[in-house]
This record gives C-alpha cells, structure tokens and sequence, in this order.
C-alpha cells in the first residue's frame, strides 16, 4: 500500500463514519421540509405523502391530448406502490372526473423500483413519482376554462401501512385553436423527468422480440450496454407468474417468465401476459412494455405483442 | 497399510453418509406440504387468545374459513370498522352453511392475547382468533396479505383462497361489491366447481418475523 493509500483509508472510513448521522439528519431535515413532520411522527398518510396535480400543459385546444399528472412527494423510507404492487401493498389509483366531451385515458406508471419485504417483493416508488392521465378535449372546444377532478387513493408503507386519499382539481385555460397548449408549467422539469419513465413500446427496442411458448414468456434483445435487466410483472386475472430468469450475455439479454394461466379465475376481463422490461437498474433506465395478449381458453393469440407506451390502467 | 484396513473407515463413513441422508430426507417427508387449492389442506395446531388449542383436524366434516388478520392494518380495520364486511361476510357464511366455521389467523411478529382480545371486545368478535407469532402456519398456508381469505371444505381440501372482495379501493357499496369467499360457500354448498379459486388478495403485508442472519 503506498503512504497515500494509507492514510486515504482511515480517512475515508472517518469520513465514511460521521456521514452515516449527518446523513440521518439531512433527510430528517429534508423531510420536515416537505412534510412538516419528523418520521417517528408520521400517524397519518397525509403526513407521509404530499399529493399535488399539474398539466403538462397550461392550455388546451380542440381535440388536443394533455396529460394531468398527480405528482406525490413521498416522505423518507416509505414508499407507495405501481399498479401491480408485487407481493403485499396495493396500487396507486386515480380516477379522474373530466368535463363533458372529454376522453380520459388510462393512468400511466413510471418504471417502479423493486423493494424485498418479508411478505416478498413488493414494487412502487420512493421520494417523488408521478403518474400521468391523458385527457383528450372534444373537436368543438370552446375558449375559456375547464375544470378536472381527480380523486386519489393510495396505500403508503414503511413498517406499517396507512390508506391515503385526497381530492385534487385543476382548471385548464381552453383555447379556440389546436396550436394553443400555452406556455409550459411550473412542474415542467419535474414531469419530463418523471414522462421519461414511463415505459415504451418493446417495438422501440431495435433487435428486441417477444413470445409465448409453452407456459414461457420469452423476450431477448440488446442489453444496451446494461449488465442487468429487470423484469415487472403485470399480471391480469387468470394470469399469474413465476420467478423470472435472466441471462445477460455479450450484451444481450434473455428473459424467460414462467407463467400459469386459468381461465376460470380471470373474473370476465381479457386475459394477457403483461409485463415492464427494464434495462438496468435504475428508474431513469429505458424500460419497455410487453403485452401479449390470450384467447379465452388461455391460449396465446398469435397476435404481435404490442405496447401502449406504459402499463395503464383502464379509467 | 493394506488396501483391506484402509477400506474400513471408508465404509463407516459412506454408512454414516447414507444415514445422515436418509434422516435428512425423512425430516423432508414430515414437513407438512404447503397449502395448494384442490388438495387437502394442511393441519395445523395453534391457540387462541384463551389459550385454548385449536387444530384444523378438530373440524373434520365442516366447512372452515381462515382470515388472516392483524388489527393494525388499516385494510383490516376497514372490514372491521366503517363496512364490517367481515362481520357480514361470516354471518353470509353462516347462513349457507350453519356449521361452518370461522378461524381468524394472526401472524404478526410480537402479535400478544392482550392486543388481541381488546380487538375481539372492541369488535364484538364471535369467532376464535388465533396466535401464530412465529409465522409457521402463515408460511404454510403461504398467507401473504392481511386480510387473506382461505376457504376449506367439508372433506378439508382447499377450495378458494385470495381476496376477501373485488373492493380494494373499499368505495364500492356493497350491493356492488362481490364477496369472494360468500361465492365460493355458495358454490361449494351446490356442488360446483369454485370459480374463481383465486382472486390476488389485496391489503397489508402480513408482518412475519424477519429472518434472521442465515435465513
């Protein structure tokens, strides 16, 4: 070990020491910040989690697509969950009262983190995560304002669990042209950020293909440069999943999902096997959407599988 | 040395081998197989909060319904408190089949009768809740959520487990809502097929005792 060597260790292990406290602190601080509450007095789920709802556009025209985004600032160490929470916990859920003539979209998720609990492996977000919802006005929208309610339910963990509910409107400018979105939004960084997260289309993943085959989802494609890739599933009534295998190799990845499907347990609804692909690790790693849908009786439709740029779910 | 003597020992260890193998793979046959639906469900022996012995052997012939509970989730306390989905569910149960019986499981970590029987009082609870602080019979049952509802029939196999409801929000009135387990009484009173065997239970994690170092 050469003398800087020796003493850059103790030092770092010094330093490495005093910043496991001061650490403590700054996200203590960070959290009275946002919340106006100190972790150990988090009784309610208000207290853990701030919900607010922004546009991704100030105005909206006729016929035009905006999206309303419920951006939630989650207090440190808990967490809230995607649409499929995994083994416990339970989904985020929007559901958004829009004026006559509109079109509401599904709700959009983010690429989510895999969390392990004792119960398994549970997926949802930490910090701050926003989910989207397109709303579509009609072709004779008129200038003036329009007003959107969206009601929110949310379960937020940390060692205990505490139902969260909240109400929020937005009123939106109208303008009488198509070209008339406005000006962006205070939140525009905010959503971008968060809009990039959101998964695309497995199509938009040059060399990448998916199919079912006896019981097997099987997805390969290029790594990316990624020495991982995770896999979210998505499971539908009727459809449940096993444990993922994955084989990164000369940067290319092989994914095969085990999968059961009984079609006297999917409750009515369309039957699919669905799931994000995520390159990485990371929550702002591209991820993709694989959806591949079932006939009745559970067997594959042969259909190409498809994506609809993010896992959503129906308004 | 000859080849003979040198075999000796060799032989006794490849005995003691095989013998540590066959122990190992008896201890393997009498762990109780995991709870599946369609097949017999397995027994198991916990108290209550009167410290009285309760084992699912002990219902031969009727049916059973198991709740996994934990009166600190909020779901739980939902079904409890504001709808008493639980209280109706059970009364429905009752009422298709009079001899049913209603087991609830708690397999929270450090879950004690104090706190359990305050919860038993404050809601006027009428069937036995059980003790499973260590979790084994949570493990076996494979009971991931609170509440986690399994439905066990007269033979004691394993007809339905999952959801309690098709109401995870909890806003549907209940004339909207399908009760999972009273559909799957229904259907086993009739005779039919349950369908569905299995809905994804919603609602807290159950609260296991976190393993420790080594597993």
């Amino acid at each position: 070990m050469t003398r800087q060597a020796q003493i850059t260790a103790p030092l770092m292990l010094l330093l490495a020491l005093l910043s496991l406290p001061l650490g403590g602190r700054a996200a203590q601080a960070q959290h009275r910040l946002q919340t106006g509450a100190k972790p150990a007095e988090i009784q309610t789920a208000e207290q853990a989690v701030q919900v607010r709802l922004a546009g991704d556009a100030a105005a909206i025209g006729p016929g035009q697509t905006i999206r309303l985004a419920v951006i939630f600032t989650i207090a440190p160490h808990w967490h809230i969950y995607w649409l499929n929470p995994g083994d416990s916990g339970a989904p985020t859920n929007l559901t958004v009262t829009a004026p006559e003539g509109f079109t509401v979209g599904g709700t959009l998720f983010p690429r989510p983190e895999a969390f392990t609990e004792t119960a398994g492996t549970t997926y949802g977000y930490e910090r701050e995560t926003v989910l989207f919802v397109p709303v579509t006005a009609p072709k004779d929208l008129k200038e003036g304002e329009v007003s959107f309610d969206v009601d929110i339910f949310y379960l937020v963990c940390r060692d205990r669990c505490l139902i969260g509910r909240a109400a929020e409107s937005l009123r939106i400018a109208t303008a009488a042209t198509a070209a008339g979105s406005g000006p962006s939004t205070a939140d525009t960084q905010t959503l971008r950020r968060h809009a990039d997260r959101l998964p695309r289309p497995l199509t938009e993943l040059p060399g990448a293909s998916a199919r079912l085959e006896e019981g097997l989802l099987l997805v390969t494609g290029p790594a990316g440069g990624h020495e991982t890739v995770e896999f979210f599933p998505l499971p539908v009534p009727g459809v449940t999943f096993g444990e993922a295998e994955i084989v990164v190799e000369d940067d290319r990845f092989r994914l095969a999902v085990p999968f059961q499907v009984k079609p006297q347990n999917a409750l009515g609804q369309t039957m699919s096997v669905r799931g994000v692909l995520g390159l990485g690790r990371s929550v702002s790693d591209p991820c993709y959407d694989l959806l591949l849908p079932l006939e009745s009786d559970g067997r594959p439709t042969g259909a190409v599988p498809s994506g609809t740029g993010g896992p959503e779910r129906s308004p | 040395m000859s080849a003979r003597t040198r075999s000796k020992p060799f032989f006794g260890l490849c005995l003691a081998v095989l013998a540590l193998g066959c122990l190992l793979a008896m201890a393997e046959d009498e762990k109780p197989t995991k709870a599946k639906i369609g097949e017999k469900a397995p027994n198991f022996t916990l108290k209550d909060t009167k410290e009285q012995e309760r084992s699912l052997s002990d219902f031969k012939g009727k049916t059973v319904i198991l709740e996994w509970t934990n009166p600190e989730c909020p779901y739980v306390r939902k079904h409890y408190g504001p709808t008493k989905s639980m209280e109706k569910t059970s009364r429905k149960v009752k009422e298709l089949d009079s001899t049913a019986v209603w087991l609830a499981i708690d397999s929270t970590y450090g879950t004690t009768e104090k706190k359990l029987n305050f919860w038993i009082e404050q809601h006027d609870i009428k069937y036995p809740i059980l003790l499973d602080a260590d979790g084994t019979v949570g493990h076996l049952y494979d009971a991931r959520r609170t509440p986690h509802m399994f439905v066990i029939d007269k033979k004691g196999v394993l007809r339905y487990h999952g959801a309690i409801d098709d109401n995870p929000l909890l806003t549907k009135p209940e004339e909207e809502t399908t009760n999972y387990v009273v559909n799957a009484v229904k259907q086993i009173v009739k005779g039919d097929v349950v369908s569905p065997d299995y809905v994804k239970p919603y609602g807290c994690t159950v609260k296991y005792k976190r393993p420790g170092p080594g597993g």
